[in-house]
């Protein structure tokens, strides 16, 4: 099982991450990207463990909210994590 | 039905008052809103006039679809010469007054002349008085709609009003309604000040007739979760526009002290989750709410928490209220925010504007070209929250010399100030930056460059491109309703690609602008949300007037060219330095000092901003150099004979 | 009327004043955008703040209905509701007057009465009314609701009680 997730830079010090991780959920594949980058998990999580409300899930290009966590994926599948920075 | 709302000619020279019905085929031509604005105030003014003379019109408009069944069909418009930047004068509000006008019978005012003595219109189910405001002026914005309403006897008066500050002529006076639903930028409220027009008065109870009310009312549920299930949709209605300031400025795209900076520091007091947890205590769990037939809801309800104004209600505060009494004046107090925003409703002033042009005075003042003697013995330094909030008096009151000055807008006073002080003044067209930092992203610097009404947000600017969203979501956007098969990136530091995106939000905003739809239920937000393939439906279901994507689309370019021929014709060219679709020299010359690595060092490329922007006229088919459209552009888009007088 | 029967149950304090319940209840009703012809309307204190979202109580002992001189009121209890026959009605406007909430409302063109019928039972302002500040409950359902709500307040108060003696260690 291999998923290609894409992480906006703003999450990872400005500089776009990609990387294949393992999991049967966007949940399971996170946790990974957080073992695997730690510094990761302050931006992408609140305090109470939730996505932040800036950020969202995108896999196939398709929103996974409001599941997020639970939303099931598959191999082959493309995680794109998005971040709201707009500037008005 | 819809398309039966009147246009009225109200002269307050002569008390003269004409209405007429707007002609089908100039729905078809302009939609209504902005779109028909622009095509009146360019047939409806002369060549050079002087904003605050009697002969510049003030228009007032509602959009084609307000009142009707489309989610957020509640904006009004508001169009004139700009008394800050001497070109295209315009804004766009929420609130309840447009449906309400539409309600009185009427889409579009165009008013003239200059009453004698201070005025205000009252509209009422199809009938148009000019009244006596002699109780009215000098009122604050929320004192004079609360004593209108009194004097009518009619609790359900909805008002578009100038507050002090329009009174007293500050070139970026707003034109407000409610509690803080403003028309900013450019200045409308000094227009109504010059008109002396304290406020309109609107009441109405006349049908507007849906077209087909069944499918209207289904069209509209799917149309409204389309809206508020987008995750971007669902956190602003939690927050506000100020959940986009944290993330940005964490990340270091905000501008502070007068731009000299990027990032603001020690920030905790001014994050979003601050304004919302005293909105929590001051007015309770429930504390957002929302414009007419809004499910979004992103305007927060609270009380001041503490100082002079403890205790006084009011509404906000949004993205821009950070920037202009937190970042741009480096301060961290939410309470000066919270009370420069209460201010700036209650004068009804641009804080945008306003904040700016004080960050500009902080810089003035530490580099020695104001001195204390100007400031009145205001110690002008950043971060000083007490001489922001006394500085935000004196521009609305222009009771000392600074404040006076301030109030003519960023380049008039340069002129006064004299020195080098126009080097710091961060404008575009005259028109101060929102508090953004655009550098790490040409994206948004074109659009503020390229803007119709100055440096601005919301004609153009493609705000997902900093989403890093995913190549084909961006290509599915952006090639429909137009085919558009060039490079297309997901990197907001990339130039190419980018000017078509600027160039479609600006006919995607300008098509919501007169269908009198709010920003925030289009892909400016968010990349799921509606766009042309979903308003043609929209209109077709309440209005019956059938369009295709590509005309709908037609019809926002031919909107945007009347806009471009006011401009050119009031004096812009590409490279002015007052009037030019060109950026200051920070945005060149000035790397980026702080934020995420990939901002650090970030500054725009003049050359590839001059390709961007040619590539950008190319696509309006204007003249790469000149920028003004060629005459086979004119003649495709049907303008070729303006003005025209037809209306 | 029976413990299933539901009726709207109006939370002012979740109103976000955006009057969507109007504007659907008239199109729904009379095809027009006119919230003078809604059954439903939001009465604002703006100046506060303040949104409280008025509509008909479907009174047991209606006093539209006690007033009606021809008896052209009349309660339907399968929906819990009172309804005007217009066949019946002379527009006399008594029942517009006597009604304590301000819900009989009077179409001046088609000279008759008008007031909330529940849209036969799938009411137009509780499908679009995303905040639920208007609901369409059995009627058993608010008063559990009420104090539901009343007691979160005190449990609130009782865990930052709780919260300030720990840091306090009292």
């Amino acid at each position: 099982m291999s998923v290609k997730l894409v992480v906006h830079p703003f999450l990872n010090d400005g500089k776009e991450l990609q990387l294949e991780v393992n999991g049967s959920t966007v949940g399971e594949c996170l946790k990974e990207l957080i073992r695997l980058h730690p510094h990761i998990e302050d931006k992408l999580f609140d305090k109470k463990g939730k996505i932040r409300g800036y950020v969202e899930i995108l896999v196939n290009s398709k929103s996974t909210y409001p599941e997020e966590l639970s939303y099931p994926v598959k191999d082959g599948d493309v995680v794109n994590l998005i971040v709201f920075l707009s500037g008005g | 039905m819809a398309l039966s709302r009147r246009i009225a000619y109200i002269d307050l020279s002569t008390g003269k008052i004409e209405t007429k019905p707007i002609p089908v085929e100039m729905r078809k031509k302009f939609l209504g809103g902005r779109g028909l604005d622009a095509y009146l105030l360019y047939n409806h003014s002369e060549k050079g006039v002087d904003p605050f003379s009697p002969e510049n019109p003030l228009i007032v408009s509602a959009g084609l679809l307000v009142g009707t069944l489309a989610s957020a069909t509640s904006r009004t418009h508001v169009m004139a010469k700009s008394p800050l930047t001497g070109l295209l004068g315009s804004c766009n509000m929420g609130g309840f007054f447009a449906p309400e006008l539409r309600w009185a019978g009427f889409d579009h005012l165009v008013i003239k002349g200059k009453a004698d003595k201070p005025v205000y219109i009252y509209i009422h189910n199809g009938e148009i008085e000019i009244r006596d405001a002699k109780n009215l002026w000098g009122k604050s914005v929320t004192e004079a709609q609360r004593a209108v309403r009194e004097e009518l006897g009619d609790p359900d008066v909805k008002c578009l009003v100038c507050g002090p500050a329009g009174e007293k002529l500050v070139r970026f006076a707003n034109v407000m309604t409610g509690v803080k639903n403003a028309g900013g930028r450019t200045g409308m409220g000094a227009v109504m000040g010059s008109k002396k027009l304290k406020l309109i008065a609107v009441r109405g109870t006349m049908d507007i007739k849906i077209a087909y009310p069944k499918e209207a009312l289904e069209f509209n549920k799917r149309f409204i979760e389309q809206i508020t299930t987008a995750k971007v949709n669902q956190t602003m209605s939690i927050l506000g526009t100020p959940f986009i300031w944290g993330a940005t400025n964490s990340w270091g795209g905000i501008r502070v002290n007068n731009f000299q900076y990027n990032q603001l520091l020690y920030a905790d007091d001014v994050e979003p989750e601050r304004f919302h947890e005293i909105a929590n205590e001051t007015f309770g769990k429930y504390h957002m709410a929302g414009c007419f037939a809004c499910q979004v809801h992103c305007r927060t309800r609270y009380r001041i928490p503490d100082g002079p104004y403890k205790g006084c209600y009011d509404e906000g505060p949004e993205y821009t209220t950070q920037g202009a009494f937190a970042s741009e004046v480096g301060c961290t107090s939410a309470l000066t925010v919270l009370t420069g925003n209460y201010l700036c409703n209650q004068y009804g002033v641009d804080w945008l504007e306003l904040g700016s042009l004080i960050a500009w005075a902080m810089e003035l003042y530490e580099k020695g070209i104001l001195t204390s003697k100007d400031t009145g013995g205001i110690d002008l330094r950043f971060g000083n929250d007490e001489a922001v909030i006394e500085m935000v008096k004196h521009v609305c009151e222009r009771d000392t010399y600074l404040g006076d000055v301030l109030a003519e807008g960023g380049l008039r006073a340069a002129e006064i100030i004299g020195k080098d002080s126009i080097k710091y003044l961060i404008h575009v067209k005259g028109m101060q930056n929102l508090h953004s930092d655009e550098r790490p992203t040409p994206a948004l610097a074109l659009n503020v460059a390229t803007a119709s009404r100055g440096s601005d947000h919301l004609r153009s600017r493609p705000a997902i491109d900093l989403y890093h969203l995913p190549e084909a979501v961006l290509r599915k956007i952006y090639s429909s309703p137009i085919p558009y098969e060039g490079p297309l990136s997901s990197d907001f530091r990339e130039y190419v690609g980018k000017a078509w995106q600027v160039f479609w939000q600006e006919q995607c905003y300008m098509a919501v602008d007169s269908l009198g739809i709010c920003k925030y239920h289009t892909t400016f937000l968010g990349a799921t949300l509606p766009n042309f393939e979903d308003w043609v439906k929209a209109i077709y279901f309440n209005t019956g007037l059938e369009f295709t994507p590509q005309e709908l689309w037609t019809i926002a370019e031919r909107c945007n060219n009347m806009e471009r021929l006011f401009n050119l014709r009031e004096g812009l060219t590409p490279d002015d330095p007052y009037k030019g679709d060109r950026l200051v020299d920070r945005y060149h010359d000035e790397p980026a000092k702080r934020g995420a690595p990939d901002v650090v060092g970030s500054y725009i490329d003049r050359e590839k901003f001059l390709k961007m922007r040619e590539e950008f006229y190319r696509y309006h088919g204007w003249d790469e150099k000149t920028g003004v459209p060629t005459e086979e552009t004119l003649k495709r888009l049907g303008i070729e004979n303006e003005p025209s007088h037809l209306l | 009327m029976h413990e299933k029967t539901k009726a709207l149950v109006i939370n002012y304090e979740k109103c976000t004043g955006c009057r969507l319940c109007e504007l659907v209840c008239a199109v729904f009703h009379h095809g027009v955008s006119n919230p003078q012809k809604a059954r439903i309307k939001v009465e604002k204190w703006e100046w506060e703040g303040l949104y409280i979202p008025m509509s008909c109580k479907q009174c047991i002992d209606a006093p539209c209905m006690n007033v009606c001189p021809v008896r052209a009121i009349s309660r339907d209890d399968t929906l819990g509701r009172v309804i005007v026959d217009h066949d019946l009605c002379i527009g006399c406007r008594s029942c517009v007057a006597v009604c304590p909430f301000g819900a009989m409302g009077f179409d001046p063109v088609e000279k008759k009465v008008f007031k909330c019928d529940l849209c036969d039972g799938d009411p137009q302002c509780v499908r679009f009314c995303d905040e639920k500040a208007v609901d369409y409950l059995e009627v058993t359902r608010e008063p559990l609701l009420r104090k539901r709500e009343a007691a979160e307040k005190i449990a609130q108060a009782h865990k930052r009680g709780m919260e300030l003696s720990s840091e306090l260690e009292i």
